[in-house]
Parts: structure tokens; C-alpha cells; sequence
């Protein structure tokens, strides 16, 4: 009549239904804490990430065009000068000399294309002299203006919703970034050097 | 027994840690958010500050007004997103060892700074310049 | 019991696992983007820092006699400085001063950020010339462009005349002078430093009127001429009482940018002399004005769609400008001094008038009749006396490196 053999049996080969249930429910609340904390960590990263790629194409957008623009000799687009005037927008794209170039009159175009922002570069010239590149408003001896030449075109950031150019003396670039319902407004302001 | 079973206690104190080690890693997850607006806005804050000073070298010497300037927002409507911006211009007559000098020597320092309130901290971004009077 | 713990702990370790993973590529994508928003920061503190550099270069040219003499009276003069602090904590910058010529010089700065262990760096460089002849303007050229570090005459699809009636004068150019698909009519010499290229073009050079001497003995073309034309300075914004800036100023004429284009909205006949400070210029679209004495602007004028009428009433007048003239679909008639302090550039259908002369450093001239009147007295009476006071220093291309 020794209990010892019978329970050390017991507890080698079975579990009391106590022991399963306990022993289940720490583990379903376990991995459902586990569970909810990693849903929680991949939108996280997922949203920084995504903040991050947002960030990163504004950051890049307005140094280019800020860079190139305070670079620039003459700027040819037209801009208003605030942001309000609804009988006169403010363009979604603006066209101005290369001053990086000294030996060849280039221009430089930024313009929104859909939610690209893409920035290519020009030249014009007369059909008589293709060579010879000359200013956007030159004009020849029947008072025709010049063709314009694409050279290059690219895509230099995206998820761009918004882009606005005005301002008087100095350019205003206004941006708006939106991507997976998050958006980013940046702003600022470029005086052309070499005016 | 003991070699080959866990107590009570053991297993408390297992989930215990096991429960802070979740929570210090989803108080990082809400941190991270923190971070990456803080992040946004010193390059926003900073774009501004370029705004503000490529304003001011436009002017010609003599109309750049020298003293400190005081903090205006960028706009005092709420819904405008740089609502929460401020910027300050500060400008000084220097000497040629950049040093303050009372009287007008021909070359001013042009300071701005951008304030923003990250949570209830508050965070700046200054760009300097100077400017000669030719 | 043992087992039980054994499924927990397996996949509490393996999700814990993922888990840390998970965190590990948040904090890098976090502190990636923290570095790279603090870097753009510093990377546009360092450029404005270079940009002071660049400010505190030219003064002290103006206001430095060492660098000063060197800058005026040597062809290669290298002066450097730097400041380590700079304007404000954690900035520096270093400076070079370049003679690249007499009284030109290229300004290259480099503007340092520290911001933690890592270092932003941007570098400027300015071309700048100043324009020292003193006294009286004694060229016969209607137009002239003239150094230091001179541009050239450009003249192309255009007719340029020289109007009888008046004094005897050509075109001098410091640099080159190409005329191409062009017919040139001159009442004296046209003189180049440089090279002269003539190209599907008429030059008309004036005989002789005999008896000679003391007659007119007629007029030459000559490239690489060997003495240098040097633009006369001109005392646009001095602290005297003669400088353009302070006549203006007397006469209440003294305007920013912003506050001229506004007054340009209700005026279009000017007395007097008008000063335009700040970098904006003058813009007049779409217009017709009426100058009676002389517009004087710090940044450039363009003109586009006008009719533009500069007159010689009493005192100087004309159009003068530290940067640029631009002239587009435009018939102006200017009677006095144009002085460009960099370029000047007519092109698209323009009729251009002048009753006095051009002197600019650069001339760039398409699609447009000119036609000259050469005064001297009215350039001179412009000029007044050239450089008395501290003459402004001008700038050239300014190239943001890096």
C-alpha cells in the first residue's frame, strides 16, 4: 500500500485537467500579448518607414530645385506673387536657365507630373543654325521664335501631391508629400543668385 | 522534484519579465512615432529657416533692420501646417573678428531661428549669414 | 509541467525573436532617417556660413587696406582668412581670395557645421571685379565693354548705326567682338582687345575726310588692340553726397524692389533720380514709361513689351545698373549713360535709341536695331567724375561647388 510508486506514476505519464487548462490559458494569453505587440510593431515600422520614404523624397525635392534655382541667370516662367490669387495660381511648374552651364544657354524645367516630380532640361534653337543654342524669347529674322529641344528627362522623387511656385523677388516652393494616408507639408524659399 | 519541475514562484517571475520586456518594446514602438515626427520636423523647421534667411539677403543692407527681432509664427491660423513654426531674425554689426560692435562697421551677422514645440519641449533650428554693405 | 513549459517557451523565444528583428530594423530606419534630417539641417547651415564668408570677403576689400591693395594692384594676390568659431556655435568657415586680375578676383569660401562626431561642408565661389577708372570718360565708342575680366560685344541678326550729327564714335570691346548676319554702321574706329569675327555681315567704317591732317583720317578695325579697355567706375551708392544712392534720397526716390514695383502700378512718368536697392531690380512689363533723369537699380532692369523713354532734362541721366539690363520686344529711346554693371542684353525685336552711350561689361545683342548718338558730355555728366568715392564692387557668377 505505498501511494509513492502510484502518484510518482501519476505524475510521469499524465497531467490533471487543472494542469492542461492553466497551463493553456498562460499560454494563450501569452502569445496573444506576443501577437498584438507584433501587429503593433510592423504597422509601427511600416508607418516609419513609410514617413521616412515621405520625408526623404520632400527633403530631395526641395534641395534640387532650391539648389538649381539659386543657381539660375533668368527665370522664364511667370509666377504670381502669393499662393491666394484665384485669378492667378500659382503654376505646378516653372522653366528657367541653367547657370551651372557658362558656354551653352540650357534651361532646366521642374513640373509635377502626376505625383512624379520630374525635372528636364532644354534648348532652343533655330531650324536654319540646329547648333547654335539660343535664348527662349530670341526670335529670327521673320520674327519666329525658336524651337524647343528636349534633352533629358527624369523622375526625381514621387508621391508628390502638391507643388506650387510663386513669390515676387524670391521663388516660394510649396510642397505637399502624401503617401498610405500620411502627409508632410514643407516649404521654403530660393533667391536666384545670378539675376 | 526540483531538478525537474518549475515552481510557482519561478513561473511568476518568468512572466513577469516576460510582460516588461512587451511593454518596454511597445512603449519603443509608440516612441519610434515620436522620433520620426521630431525627425520631420527639424527638416520642415529648417527648410523655413533657409526661407527666412534668403528673405532677408534679398533687402539691400541699409533696409535689413539690425537689433533683435522678436518670435512671429509663421501663421495665425491653426489649420495652416506651419502654424506651430516661429521664427526670429536677429541682427548685429560685427567687426572683422566677428565680435559685436556698436557702431555700423558695413558687415551685419543675420541670424534666424525657428521654434517649435516638440511635445512640450521646445526645439530650435539656426542658420547664420553675414552680409556686407558694397 | 516540464512540457507545457517547454511549447511556451518555444515559441515565446521564437516570437521574442521576431520580435526583436522586428525592433532592430525600426531603430535603424529611425536613427537612418534622424542622421539624414540632421544632416540636411547642417548641410544648409554650412552653406549659409559660406555664404557670410563670402559677404565678409568683400568687405574687407572695401574696408581692409591690406587686402584691398592686394585686391586693386595685383594680377595673382591670394589673401586667406577663416574664422573658427564662427557666427554661431559649432560653425566655421575659410576664405580665399583670388586676384585673377587687377581688380578681379574670385572668392571661394567653404562653410563648416559640426554636429555631433560629423562635420557638413559646402563651398561658394563669386567672381568679383570693381571698376576703378577715375576721371573723365575719354573713349569714342558709342558702345564699349570694358574690364576688368571683360565680357564681349555680341551682335547678331541686327542693324547698329551710328547717328551723324553727333560726335564721332565706335564700338571697343575689351573682349572679342562677333558680329555675325548683321550690318554695323560706325562713325569711328571698332577696336578690340580681343579677336574681331565678322561673319554674313556689313561693317561700314567711315572715310576719311580729307584734308588729313587735320581731317578726319577715316575709321580702322583693329582686334588685339594692345591697351586695355577698363569700364570707368561710377559712384552708384557711396556714403558721399554725390552718389547716386544720396540724390535720390534727397529727391525722396529711394525705393526697395517690392515698393517700386507697387509704385509702378499708379506711375509711369518719372522725375528726377530713381534708386532701386535690394536684388529684385526693376521689372516693367506690359508698359510704357517715361524716365525724365535717370533709374538707378542694384539688381538688374528688364524690360518686356514697353516702350521705354529715358530724357535728358537737367543733371545725369540714364539707365544704370549693378547687374543685368534685359531687353525684350521693347523700342526705347534713352538720352544719357547706359552702364551695365554685368551684362547687358538686347534681343527680340527691339529698337534701341541711345543719345549718350553704352558702356557695359558685356554686350549680347539679338534681333534689334540700334542706333547710337554719341554724347560724351552726357556720359561723363552720368559718370560724374567716376569712381570719388568708393566705388561698388560688382559681382559675376556665382557658383554654389558643393
Amino acid at each position: 500500500m505505498s501511494k509513492s510508486p502510484h502518484l510518482k506514476v501519476i505524475f510521469k505519464k499524465g497531467f490533471t485537467l487543472l494542469e492542461v487548462l492553466t497551463a493553456a490559458a498562460i499560454a494563450f494569453v501569452l502569445l496573444t500579448a506576443l501577437y498584438t505587440t507584433f501587429v503593433a510593431g510592423t504597422r509601427s515600422y511600416r508607418s516609419t518607414v513609410n514617413q521616412a520614404e515621405l520625408a526623404q523624397n520632400g527633403r530631395i525635392a526641395l534641395e534640387r530645385i532650391s539648389r538649381d534655382i539659386r543657381q539660375t541667370d533668368e527665370i522664364v516662367t511667370t509666377i504670381p506673387p502669393t499662393k491666394d490669387d484665384l485669378l492667378n495660381p500659382p503654376p505646378n511648374k516653372i522653366l528657367f536657365q541653367d547657370g551651372h552651364s557658362t558656354t551653352s544657354i540650357r534651361y532646366i524645367e521642374y513640373r509635377q507630373d502626376g505625383n512624379l516630380l520630374k525635372r528636364r532640361t532644354l534648348h532652343y534653337s533655330f531650324s536654319s543654325s540646329p547648333s547654335t543654342w539660343v535664348l527662349w524669347n530670341a526670335q529670327d529674322q521673320f520674327n519666329n521664335p525658336p524651337t524647343e529641344h528636349q534633352d533629358s528627362e527624369e523622375i526625381k522623387a514621387d508621391k508628390i501631391s502638391s507643388l506650387k511656385f510663386y513669390g515676387s523677388n524670391i521663388v516660394t516652393i510649396d510642397l505637399v508629400i502624401n503617401g498610405s494616408n500620411q502627409t508632410i507639408y514643407l516649404k521654403t524659399e530660393a533667391l536666384a543668385r545670378n539675376i | 522534484m526540483k531538478k525537474q519541475a518549475f515552481t510557482l514562484i519561478e513561473v511568476i517571475v518568468a512572466i513577469g519579465i516576460f510582460v516588461m520586456t512587451i511593454l518596454g518594446i511597445i512603449s519603443f514602438f509608440g516612441y519610434s512615432a515620436q522620433v520620426n515626427r521630431f525627425s520631420k520636423n527639424i527638416t520642415v523647421a529648417s527648410n523655413l529657416a533657409q526661407a527666412t534667411i534668403d528673405e532677408n539677403i534679398s533687402k539691400s543692407y541699409d533696409q535689413i533692420t539690425v537689433g533683435n527681432g522678436t518670435r512671429t509664427r509663421f501663421s495665425a491660423d491653426q489649420a495652416d501646417p506651419y502654424y506651430g513654426y516661429e521664427k526670429k531674425v536677429d541682427v548685429t554689426y560685427v567687426d572683422q573678428n566677428l565680435n559685436a560692435a556698436g557702431t555700423n562697421t558695413g558687415l551685419i551677422k543675420i541670424v534666424c531661428t525657428i521654434y517649435w514645440f516638440e511635445g512640450a519641449s521646445e526645439k530650435n533650428v539656426q542658420v547664420a549669414t553675414l552680409k556686407s554693405d558694397f | 509541467m516540464k512540457n507545457e513549459n517547454g511549447y511556451a517557451l518555444v515559441s515565446v523565444v521564437v516570437i521574442m525573436t521576431v520580435l526583436m528583428a522586428i525592433l532592430f530594423y525600426l531603430a535603424d530606419a529611425l536613427f537612418s532617417e534622424m542622421a539624414i534630417s540632421r544632416n540636411q539641417k547642417s548641410a544648409t547651415v554650412s552653406f549659409h556660413l559660406a555664404e557670410g564668408g563670402v559677404q565678409e570677403a568683400i568687405w574687407r576689400i572695401q574696408n581692409d587696406a591690406t587686402t584691398r591693395n592686394t585686391f586693386l594692384n595685383t594680377t595673382n594676390g591670394l589673401t586667406n582668412f577663416s574664422h573658427n568659431p564662427g557666427p554661431i556655435a559649432n560653425s566655421s568657415y575659410t576664405v580665399a581670395i583670388q586676384n585673377t586680375a587687377k581688380a578681379a578676383a574670385t572668392i571661394s569660401v567653404t562653410g563648416f557645421y559640426q554636429i555631433g562626431g560629423k562635420q557638413a561642408q559646402r563651398r561658394i565661389t563669386l567672381n568679383v571685379i570693381q571698376a576703378t577708372a577715375t576721371g573723365t570718360y575719354d573713349y569714342d565708342a558709342g558702345l564699349f565693354v570694358g574690364g576688368p575680366n571683360p565680357g564681349d560685344v555680341y551682335i547678331h541678326n541686327m542693324t547698329v548705326s551710328f547717328g551723324s550729327g553727333y560726335d564721332r564714335a565706335g564700338i571697343m570691346s575689351g573682349g572679342d567682338i562677333d558680329i555675325g548676319n548683321a550690318t554695323v554702321s560706325v562713325r569711328k574706329d571698332i577696336l578690340a582687345n580681343g579677336d574681331i569675327d565678322v561673319h554674313n555681315a556689313t561693317v561700314n567704317l567711315p572715310p576719311p575726310v580729307p584734308p588729313v591732317p587735320p581731317g578726319f583720317p577715316g575709321g580702322v578695325q583693329q582686334e588685339n588692340y594692345p591697351t586695355d579697355f577698363l569700364l570707368p567706375g561710377i559712384d552708384v551708392n557711396g556714403s558721399g553726397p554725390n552718389s547716386y544712392k544720396s540724390l535720390a534720397q534727397a529727391q525722396g526716390h529711394y525705393y526697395t524692389s517690392a515698393q517700386f514695383k507697387t509704385l509702378l502700378k499708379s506711375q509711369s512718368t518719372f522725375n528726377g533720380i530713381y534708386y532701386v536697392s535690394g536684388s529684385g531690380g526693376v521689372t516693367i512689363k506690359n508698359k510704357n514709361v517715361t524716365f525724365n533723369g535717370a533709374l538707378v537699380s542694384e539688381g538688374s532692369i528688364s524690360f518686356t513689351n514697353a516702350n521705354v523713354d529715358v530724357n535728358h532734362t537737367s543733371g545725369p541721366s540714364g539707365l544704370i545698373t549693378l547687374a543685368n539690363l534685359n531687353i525684350t520686344n521693347v523700342n526705347i529711346n534713352v538720352e544719357g549713360l547706359i552702364y551695365v554693371g554685368v551684362q547687358s542684353a538686347a534681343s527680340t525685336n527691339a529698337n534701341i535709341t541711345v543719345t549718350g552711350a553704352i558702356l557695359t561689361h558685356d554686350f549680347y545683342g539679338n534681333n534689334a536695331n540700334l542706333t547710337i548718338n554719341f554724347n560724351k558730355e552726357w556720359v561723363n555728366e552720368a559718370l560724374q567724375g567716376g569712381a570719388t568715392q568708393t566705388p561698388v564692387i560688382q559681382m559675376q557668377h556665382w557658383e554654389e561647388e558643393y
